[in-house]
């Protein structure tokens, strides 16, 4: 593999559902990603606050603790965060309610292994 | 009062033109004319007799004086019984009217305070006309005691500024009947226009105001039962489509994984997969498909379990041996949990229940135990006491917030996160559902962090003399909840 580790894209994947987040590590890691996993919304900021930037955060809805729209609410809140790239990924289907989050993209849940990848691709910013 | 029979009293001579005359003129006018007529008559008959009978002058003015003062006599008398008759027959028809109507009359002689009431307005009031005190004080005396003071002071308003007045009031008959009159009256004035007297009539209207009261009270548990339902409707349909929403995430979460796991597996070819990726693979989708057929399984039990559905059918039925059943059935998932579940209990508690009822609140109070309280152990206790069973299922798992206690046993109502344990939070809805159809009783207690602990009480049955019970409809076994 050409790329070092400090020069992979980094994922932090936020989804309360330790199948999910498993399955997504095996899909994006050999894609050239580093990916980071929080199982709730809580979690992932305390992982950004302590300093980590990831290219992009992909964002389950409906979790404990603190949920997706609560944890966007938040991550805008902070100018040293807002700047994250986001990608919704959730079974939750209210899509204006999801739309008024402000998110770069919206993938619903199930999906095809090419679209995920594709949108990943387009929206993780290299900048660590 | 006819005249003729067949004939209206209108139609003959003496209502259409004889006592028209009378109420125009007056009885002086009756006098008037028969005095004239008898002068004319007398000079007339005067000459006649002279000219048949010359000579004899005397006699012809005291026979025609005779003869006049007979006529005179007889047609007064005539037109004075006519006009009796027709007052007499006036009064009748205003008194028959007044009851068919429910309307009576009154007169008020302000000055001398006397009140005059007609027939039908003493039997409104049910009042002897003999023994009512007919004045202004007497009448205030029977108005119901809410309606005294306003109805004074309305007739001193109109007295006072000789102007007509209308309203409703209630009266108290003397064996306490409370009768609703709408009343109506005016002012009359002497000459120097003062007021003198006062008439009008009171109309009672308790029938109409019974049957508009009744027909408002209809209206209105009219109106309230279509909003009471309206409600009822709205709220089902935003349950169902809470429902349909819940039910598509849980579907589409392990739908998701199972995909990209195939898509992946699919994309790499099995060869370039390692050992040890392939496992955790498999576990992974063998987890998401067994949690897929879970979900299939509890729409199946919703559906068969539905409150228009619900049939209990009775039979001997030993609860300890129903739990066993169940512990046999869930040995691997209590063995996935890292579960210890012990059953404590002396011997059989026996009722008469619906046993696939039982094994589906057990199964389903056992799998929650198993879901929130994994890695820890678990106590069943099966007793009787005084004819009520018993069935206490303790984990020490997560527990319940205090404020969430009350409404687990709702529908679609989960104490936990949605995604967290999965699962559509019918489960205990459904077992509320059949305890009570067994007239019994399901409980918990618990505190965050210290388990909960879930308790069933059963009534343990009387045998019907049938031999069974309620509507029955035969289910599947119990084998169908595995």
């Amino acid at each position: 593999m050409a790329n070092t580790v400090d020069d992979r894209p980094q994922i932090l994947v936020v989804d309360d559902d330790d199948d999910t987040r498993a399955t997504l590590c095996m899909v994006l890691e050999p894609e050239g990603y580093e990916v980071a996993e929080a199982p709730d919304g809580a979690r992932a900021l305390e992982m950004l606050r302590e300093g980590m930037r990831p290219g992009l955060i992909l964002l389950d809805l409906m979790m404990p603790v603190v949920n997706g729209w609560e944890f966007r609410e938040q991550q805008l809140a902070d100018p040293a965060l807002a700047d994250i790239p986001v990608v919704v990924f959730s079974a939750y289907a209210d899509v204006q309610r999801t739309e008024a989050m402000g998110a770069d993209a919206y993938l619903k849940k199930p999906l095809g292994l090419d679209t995920l990848l594709c949108a990943v691709r387009c929206h993780t910013s290299r900048r660590r | 009062m006819d005249t003729q029979p067949g004939k209206s009293y209108h139609q003959t001579w003496l209502g259409r033109f004889l006592v028209p005359k009378l109420l125009k003129h007056g009885i002086l006018w009756i006098g008037v004319r028969a005095c004239a007529s008898s002068a004319a008559l007398t000079l007339l008959f005067a000459f006649l007799l002279s000219l048949a009978f010359p000579g004899e002058s005397r006699q012809i003015y005291l026979a025609s004086s005779a003869l006049v003062s007979a006529a005179v006599t007889a047609i007064i008398f005539w037109g004075l019984s006519t006009l009796i008759e027709h007052l007499r027959w006036n009064r009748m028809q205003l008194e028959e009217s007044q009851r068919l109507a429910h309307l009576g009359s009154w007169q008020w002689d302000i000055v001398r305070n006397v009140v005059t009431w007609s027939p039908e307005l003493y039997r409104i009031y049910g009042l002897d006309p003999n023994r009512f005190g007919a004045s202004y004080d007497a009448f205030l005396d029977r108005v119901h005691d809410e309606d005294r003071e306003r109805i004074h002071s309305v007739i001193s308003a109109a007295i006072q500024g000789v102007r007509p007045f209308e309203f409703h009031h209630r009266i108290v008959t003397p064996n306490g009947v409370v009768r609703v009159l709408h009343g109506r009256g005016q002012v009359v004035l002497d000459r120097r226009k003062r007021p003198v007297r006062m008439m009008g009539t009171a109309q009672d209207v308790t029938e109409q105001q019974e049957a508009k009261r009744l027909i408002a009270e209809a209206r209105d548990a009219l109106e309230r039962r279509v909003a009471e339902r309206t409600a009822e409707l709205s709220a089902a349909l935003r349950t169902r489509d809470e429902f349909l929403s819940i039910a598509a995430h849980e579907l589409r979460t392990p739908l998701s994984t199972l995909q990209l796991q195939v898509e992946r597996l699919a994309a790499k070819g099995i060869d370039a997969t390692s050992k040890l990726d392939f496992e955790r693979v498999v576990s992974i989708i063998a987890r998401q498909v067994h949690h897929l057929a879970d979900r299939v399984d509890e729409l199946l039990d919703m559906s068969r379990f539905s409150p228009d559905r619900l049939q209990v059918k009775r039979e001997p039925v030993d609860l300890v041996g129903v739990v066993d059943d169940v512990l046999v059935r869930l040995a691997a998932s209590i063995e996935r949990a890292h579960c210890r579940v012990e059953l404590d209990a002396n011997g059989p508690v026996v009722g008469h229940w619906d046993r696939s009822s039982l094994d589906h609140v057990v199964t389903n109070l056992l799998s929650n135990a198993l879901k929130y309280g994994a890695g820890k152990p678990i106590d069943i206790r099966v007793e009787m006491r005084s004819s009520v069973a018993r069935l206490v299922i303790l984990d020490r798992g997560i527990g319940i917030a205090e404020q969430d206690l009350d409404r687990i046993f709702e529908r679609f109502e989960r104490a936990a996160s949605v995604r967290h344990y999965g699962g559509f939070g019918v489960g205990l809805y459904l077992v509320r559902r059949l305890v009570e159809a067994h007239g019994g009783t399901v409980s918990a207690s618990s505190a965050p962090d210290q388990g909960a602990t879930f308790v069933v009480e059963l009534p343990s049955g009387e045998v019907p003399t049938d031999g069974t019970t309620g509507p029955l409809r035969p289910r599947g076994s119990h084998g169908e909840h595995g």
